[in-house]
């Protein structure tokens, strides 16, 4: 179920969907008020980006006569020629790491299934953080604008590079380094979301949980991927009726995490 | 960061953008390549005629008229060859109307440019080659230096999530919401 909305979405701009799927997600779009606001704030991000764009179209044509439009776009045909017209994207080679991912996911649970102890819970929370959690934190440098120190930033940027090449462990020794014990403000707060998912995949999760607490208490624009983050920390440190009440709040809330947070809690709550 | 393109890539962009997506959205009539890059030729070069003698009024993007244009011309193609007449499909800029008034969606519009504009140079450029470029997750990795298309499309997610989120936030502002509101 992982961004489900926002792939339907993509292939419907993109027009990678069948004709049959295209009227489905049109009849969807009718009854289903989530996807339409995901479908008309896309849609509104592609014109935006387009218009930026195509300026330069306009002035281009500026100065040319019929004859040079004429073998330009005769060029351009000839040029595009040894392009097919479908080499882009191409879905099937998704669809091949989904399969993968849901065989591998599946194995997982059948193990874990296998080897279940002897509470009354039908899963574990082990169980459902492989299953039902899958979004991760995304990188993101120092917006244009604010102000951090230069030796700050530049324990930042070796923080980010270590987390995209997913070297959690150098990430919490960064930490543990350099910004342990301090306030969390010297950090830029985006990181703090990388630190925090670090120290759960290696296994700290009680002091992921500390950092992430709060920064969903400091309601800012990160509150709501820290506590989507602490679920997680919820489920891998086994504390599921922390995990639940966490997963049950986000459900009541307009979040972006709404849907999957639900799922969570049904899942946490089945009995054998 | 600045990333617009110079005036003779935003026309290759174009040509090759458009292709793509006129060939797919072409592809349920089953018709020859040749005839759909006929077809295609055909549209491209209208709507750089229409854009220059000003026919081309300016309502919406040119990607989306462009689209428009090539699907008028696969409808008269399909009705000489075949003496019939298909119901074609809505392009996606029409389907969007539906659920906007002309005035919500200029409002709506100008205030998507205004917070792209405010958008940080990461983000703007990872949304920029995904919506406009086309480019493929492994591309833009490559383009980004990021570590691998994964990578690229987690962060591409990111960024159209704070992206979304930013403009609710706006629009709701200027009183548009669309998730309490049905079609008109």
């Amino acid at each position: 179920m992982k961004n489900r909305y926002e792939e339907l979405v993509d292939r419907y701009i993109n027009y990678d969907m069948t004709g049959q799927e295209r009227e489905e997600f049109e009849q969807l779009l009718s009854t289903d008020p989530i996807l339409r606001e995901r479908f008309l704030t896309t849609h509104l991000l592609s014109e935006a980006l387009h218009l930026q764009e195509e300026k330069g179209v306009k002035e281009a044509l500026t100065d040319m006569d019929e004859a040079e439009i004429n073998s330009m776009v005769a060029a351009l045909r000839n040029k595009s020629k040894d392009s097919s017209p479908t080499a882009s994207r191409s879905p099937k080679r998704y669809n091949i790491r989904w399969i993968a991912s849901a065989l591998a996911a599946c194995i997982i649970i059948c193990f874990i299934f296998y080897k279940l102890s002897t509470d009354n819970f039908l899963y574990s929370t082990a169980e459902v953080y492989v299953a039902y959690y899958s979004e991760v934190p995304e990188a993101e440098y120092s917006r244009s604008g604010s102000v951090i120190a230069e030796e700050v930033k530049n324990q930042n940027e070796l923080l980010i590079e270590s987390y995209n090449a997913g070297q959690y462990a150098q990430v919490v020794h960064l930490y543990e380094q350099s910004w342990k014990g301090k306030a969390l403000q010297e950090l830029p707060q985006s990181s703090v979301l990388l630190v925090a998912y670090s120290l759960s995949e290696a296994n700290q999760s009680e002091e992921a949980i500390l950092l992430l607490k709060q920064l969903v208490a400091a309601r800012n624009e990160y509150s709501e991927e820290a506590e989507w983050l602490l679920l997680g920390a919820y489920l891998k440190s086994d504390d599921r009726e922390a995990a639940k009440s966490t997963a049950q709040k986000m459900m009541t809330q307009d979040s972006f995490y709404a849907a999957q947070a639900g799922t969570i809690y049904k899942q946490l709550n089945k009995k054998k | 960061m600045d990333m617009l393109l110079s005036d003779k890539e935003a026309i290759e962009v174009l040509y090759s953008k458009g292709k793509q997506l006129f060939f797919k959205y072409a592809q349920r009539f089953k018709l020859a390549n040749e005839v759909l890059e006929d077809i295609y030729q055909e549209g491209f070069l209208a709507l750089l005629l229409n854009i220059k003698s000003g026919i081309y009024k300016e309502e919406g993007t040119i990607i989306a008229y462009l689209i428009k244009v090539c699907s008028n011309k696969l409808n008269r193609y399909i009705a000489q060859q075949y003496k019939e007449r298909e119901v074609m499909p809505l392009v996606v800029s029409e389907i969007a109307r539906y659920y906007m008034s002309d005035t919500e969606r200029e409002e709506a519009l100008n205030v998507t440019v205004q917070l792209l504009e405010e958008a940080d140079g990461a983000c703007r450029q990872v949304l920029s080659l995904y919506y406009y470029e086309n480019k493929r997750m492994a591309e833009i990795a490559e383009i980004l230096q990021y570590a691998n298309g994964a990578v690229a499309k987690q962060k591409k997610s990111s960024c159209l999530r704070r992206f979304a989120r930013a403009l609710k936030e706006r629009l709701s502002e200027v009183g548009i919401n669309w998730k309490t509101k049905n079609e008109k």
